[in-house]
């Protein structure tokens, strides 16, 4: 009921958006079918004349089919962009196949005596075609064509990640920020436009024979049209936007910007995690959301826009161990404290790109590191009683990396023996983990200690409010009281959310912080 | 000059399919108005042979002329328009209507749709599917030997000098198919067209045909008129081919002017001809078999009587009471032997100056002694 209320709200709040978006899911779908139909049909028709093409264009086109679509979109992005370009050729490869199909079988399945006595009377190949076979095979050729439609309606929500608009917007969003009013905000919409797709090409299907005809070409004149509406003009500015889905929807995130500078006249789209770097290296769009020590920003030249305002809550890096440990072990205490405040964004940023781009083992990439720092020593040999410790980490490189440190530091510095347990699946595994003892020490981000894992009173969020010091403080009490767990020194650097541009064009606009980049919009 | 020009000539015509060879070498001209099937078992090359005249399908060797004109020279589907094809599938196109099937050919020429119109209703009328009812009816909604009779009007609608049917009675069930069979020859239209029909079926060549020929893989076996491949049969092949049925092709073949010269030995006598026998003639060119279906139409049960033992009668009803069992002859005053098969010369053919009475047991005596003559020759 809840939900239900939610729902509508949401609708009244975004009528215009949800237009918008319906009007874009119907060009989108409406434009692949008729490149569908444009090749799929001739294609299908020279199979009928060539059998022997037959298994293999049916089977190149199945294998398209079993592409999963975000994959197939991840493959188009290279080669074509983001934006309705790639969005509108995957879904017409997804059409294809029911499109080639039924043609095929449409016309294979007409009587073999009635094409023999329509040549015997004396019809040419070409009145053949257009007067007996495809009359009688249309019924299974637009079978196959409101297969297809039915299909790209449902494959259509995706072309929102690569920032080509539709129904996929409120979707995804919807599912990043798990809100499930805005799920269905946009599914509800996508789930009719399917029907009704399904029942108008029904009906025609449906019709007797003799109109059939008339109105299936009706139908496929009626596909430009829609194609078009796509092409409405949409809202422009003088940069474009493109942001993944949960920062779109979180409070932290570009709501909390947007009031906080005054970001006006920024048309967003909303893309794909995975994409949206590619997108900013690509020049689709202008300004990203991204995390500020990622590997791309400095693979891809990008540039961490300075969050002068402190709208993104501190994500500061720091080891959680459990309290136990350190008091059996305390001669670890220091050893954990030797990477306190050595890492810095751009130090991380630098390491996290040797191993995302320049695919160097992590391990290496720690070593290298404390020998640079002086902070290396050949390991001690263990002592035969010696208790191992567990370190463990989440699943990205940047994890991977301080685990090898903190491992390496442990070896040599100590004669306890250690284990690393990386590529956890996430925050609450590690967590988890931690708590039952399966591991000693993770490393953790006081932003993700405090909204994930605390969870306190909105009021007493506002209260820590985006001061470092405060959230750390706040972490590290309830963590020891609670769970007996504790947050040593804090590495550094800050890895939160952040507003990235490529760098060429910030130093051209002279833009360095998101103050500079409201002005510039408001000019 | 014309009328002396084959309407088809095929010379040397061959067709492989791979190493096996379908045709081998035929050659056959065809006069005007003349029908001429292709007999034999399945897979003898008869429907490839058939197909090369319209093109439909390409001879490795040889030449089709059709009006003179060789068809490799023509485009196909013009060829196609000039010639009828009928189908034993029918290929109706089910998604026209019975007369808009009829009008393909003549729409496909350009004929002006009055006309076409007209020519549509005057031969569904002539082909029992009055256009009232039938016209705008669709192929599916009519039976297995109407669709047929709409498959025939369509071929028939452009008016070709030349027909070619393959199988066209071969989907039907026995009845409907000699129900039809029937009206094919009495179909005054295809009489004055040359003909060529594929067939398996004997009977409907030898009722059908002014010519048969026999073909066996791909080999012309025998060129030639019923008669000859009956009582003149070139090979065993042609000999064990009609062996099965040869009584009843013999019925169907010999003529009342066949049997004359022994007829006159077994006159029976007693019978007067009066007014009321006016009735009852039958003309001299008449089959032995036609005159035997005359008399037993007249006769009730007397043909069975002859072949088969009578039930024992029921007590209950009385036997009928013996029927009059004559059949009069029309009288001729001139008798000609067929061309192809002279009578042996010592038999004078005679003459009748009166109707001539015909019994069961009189035509049955002339028609043996008659088939031991022509198996003698």
């Amino acid at each position: 009921m809840n939900t239900l209320h939610e729902l509508l709200d949401f609708w009244q709040l975004q009528a215009g958006k949800l237009g918008q978006q319906t009007v874009q899911h119907i060009g989108l779908t409406a434009a692949s079918l008729l490149l569908g139909v444009a090749v799929g049909v001739p294609l299908g028709l020279l199979l009928t004349r060539r059998p022997r093409l037959a298994p293999w264009v049916l089977g190149v086109t199945g294998i398209l089919q079993t592409i999963p679509s975000i994959a197939l979109l991840g493959f188009l992005i290279p080669a074509m962009g983001i934006g309705p370009v790639p969005a509108i050729f995957a879904l017409f490869l997804y059409a294809l196949l029911p499109i080639v199909r039924n043609t095929v079988t449409g016309i294979r399945g007409v009587d073999a005596g009635v094409v023999e006595a329509a040549r015997g009377l004396g019809f040419t190949d070409g009145q053949v075609l257009r007067r007996v076979e495809l009359p009688l095979a249309l019924p299974v050729l637009l079978a196959g064509i409101r297969t297809a439609a039915v299909i790209n309606v449902g494959v259509a929500t995706l072309a929102a990640y690569v920032a080509a608009g539709g129904l996929g917007e409120f979707i995804f969003g919807g599912i990043a920020l798990n809100n499930p009013a805005m799920i269905l905000a946009g599914a509800i919409p996508a789930a009719a436009l399917a029907l009704v797709f399904d029942a108008a090409l029904g009906a025609v299907q449906r019709l007797a024979s003799r109109k059939r005809s008339s109105v299936g070409v009706g139908v496929l004149l009626a596909l430009p049209l829609l194609a078009t509406l796509y092409l409405l003009p949409r809202a422009t500015g003088r940069l474009q936007a493109g942001f993944s889905p949960e920062f779109v929807g979180r409070a932290d995130g570009l709501p909390g910007l947007t009031r906080t500078y005054g970001l006006r006249r920024l048309p967003s789209v909303v893309l794909a995690p995975a994409l949206v770097y590619e997108a900013a290296r690509n020049a689709n769009v202008d300004v990203i959301d991204g995390y500020s020590t990622d590997g791309r920003i400095k693979a891809y030249h990008l540039q961490v826009l300075h969050d002068d305002q402190r709208v993104f809550p501190p994500y500061y890096a720091a080891p959680v161990v459990r309290t136990g440990l350190l008091t059996t072990h305390p001669e670890l205490r220091p050893v954990f404290g030797k990477l306190a405040g050595q890492l810095s964004d751009s130090v991380m940023t630098e390491l996290n790109y040797r191993v995302d781009y320049l695919h160097q083992a992590p391990q290496a990439v720690a070593r290298a590191f404390l020998r640079r720092r002086g902070l290396w020593r050949a390991p001690r040999p263990i002592r035969p009683d010696a208790a191992t410790v567990k370190l463990g980490s989440k699943i990205f490189a940047e994890q991977y990396i301080l685990a090898e440190m903190y491992a390496d530091l442990i070896r040599g510095y100590t004669d306890l023996n250690v284990e690393t347990k990386t590529g956890l699946g996430g925050t609450t595994i590690c967590f988890e983990a931690l708590r039952s003892g399966a591991i000693d020490m993770y490393p953790e981000y006081t932003g993700t200690g405090l909204l994930v894992l605390l969870q306190p009173p909105t009021a007493v969020i506002d209260s820590l409010g985006g001061d470092a010091g405060a959230v750390l403080g706040y972490v590290r009490a309830r963590f020891q009281q609670r769970f007996a767990l504790e947050w040593l020194a804090p590495l550094g650097f800050n890895n939160t959310y952040a507003l990235l541009m490529r760098r060429q064009q910030a130093r051209q606009l002279g833009i360095t912080s998101i103050s500079d980049l409201g002005v510039y919009l408001r000019q | 000059m014309l009328d002396s020009q084959p309407v088809i000539r095929v010379r040397g015509l061959s067709k492989h399919y791979g190493a096996q060879t379908v045709v081998q070498n035929v050659s056959f001209e065809l006069a005007a108005g003349e029908t001429l099937v292709l007999l034999g078992p399945s897979g003898c090359g008869k429907t490839t042979l058939l197909k090369t005249l319209n093109r439909l399908i390409e001879p490795d060797a040889g030449t089709v002329e059709v009006q003179g004109q060789d068809v490799r020279h023509q485009r196909p589907e013009l060829l196609r328009r000039g010639i009828g094809y009928v189908i034993q599938q029918v290929g109706l196109l089910p998604h026209l209507t019975v007369a808009e099937n009829v009008a393909v050919v003549p729409k496909l020429l350009g004929h002006p749709a009055a006309e076409i119109t007209a020519r549509t209703e005057e031969l569904l009328t002539r082909l029992h599917l009055p256009p009232a009812r039938y016209a705008g009816q669709y192929p599916r909604q009519l039976s297995g030997g109407q669709q047929q009779r709409v498959g025939l009007a369509r071929a028939l609608a452009a008016n070709p000098p030349i027909i070619l049917l393959d199988e066209p009675f071969g989907a039907l069930d026995p009845i409907t198919r000699a129900g039809i069979r029937r009206e094919f020859r009495e179909l005054e239209e295809l009489r004055q067209k040359t003909v060529v029909m594929v067939t398996h079926d004997v009977q409907e060549a030898f009722e059908l045909a002014d010519r048969i020929m026999l073909l066996n893989a791909g080999q012309v076996q025998q060129l030639g008129t019923p008669r000859e491949l009956l009582f003149r049969p070139a090979n065993d092949f042609v000999r064990q081919f009609f062996a099965a049925e040869q009584l009843t092709l013999q019925l169907r073949t010999l003529t009342l002017n066949d049997l004359l010269p022994y007829l006159a030995n077994h006159s029976p006598s007693g019978y007067v001809y009066n007014s009321q026998s006016g009735t009852n003639t039958i003309r001299p060119d008449a089959t032995v078999q036609q005159a035997l279906e005359q008399l037993s139409a007249q006769a009730g049960s007397v043909v069975d009587a002859a072949f088969f033992p009578a039930p024992p009668p029921t007590p209950s009803l009385p036997e009928p009471p013996p029927a009059p069992t004559v059949l009069w002859l029309q009288a001729i005053t001139s008798f000609s032997t067929p061309p192809e098969l002279p009578v042996a010369n010592q038999l004078v053919a005679p003459t009748f100056k009166a109707p001539f009475p015909l019994t069961l047991p009189s035509l049955m005596a002339a028609f043996g002694q008659a088939i031991q003559h022509f198996q003698r020759l």
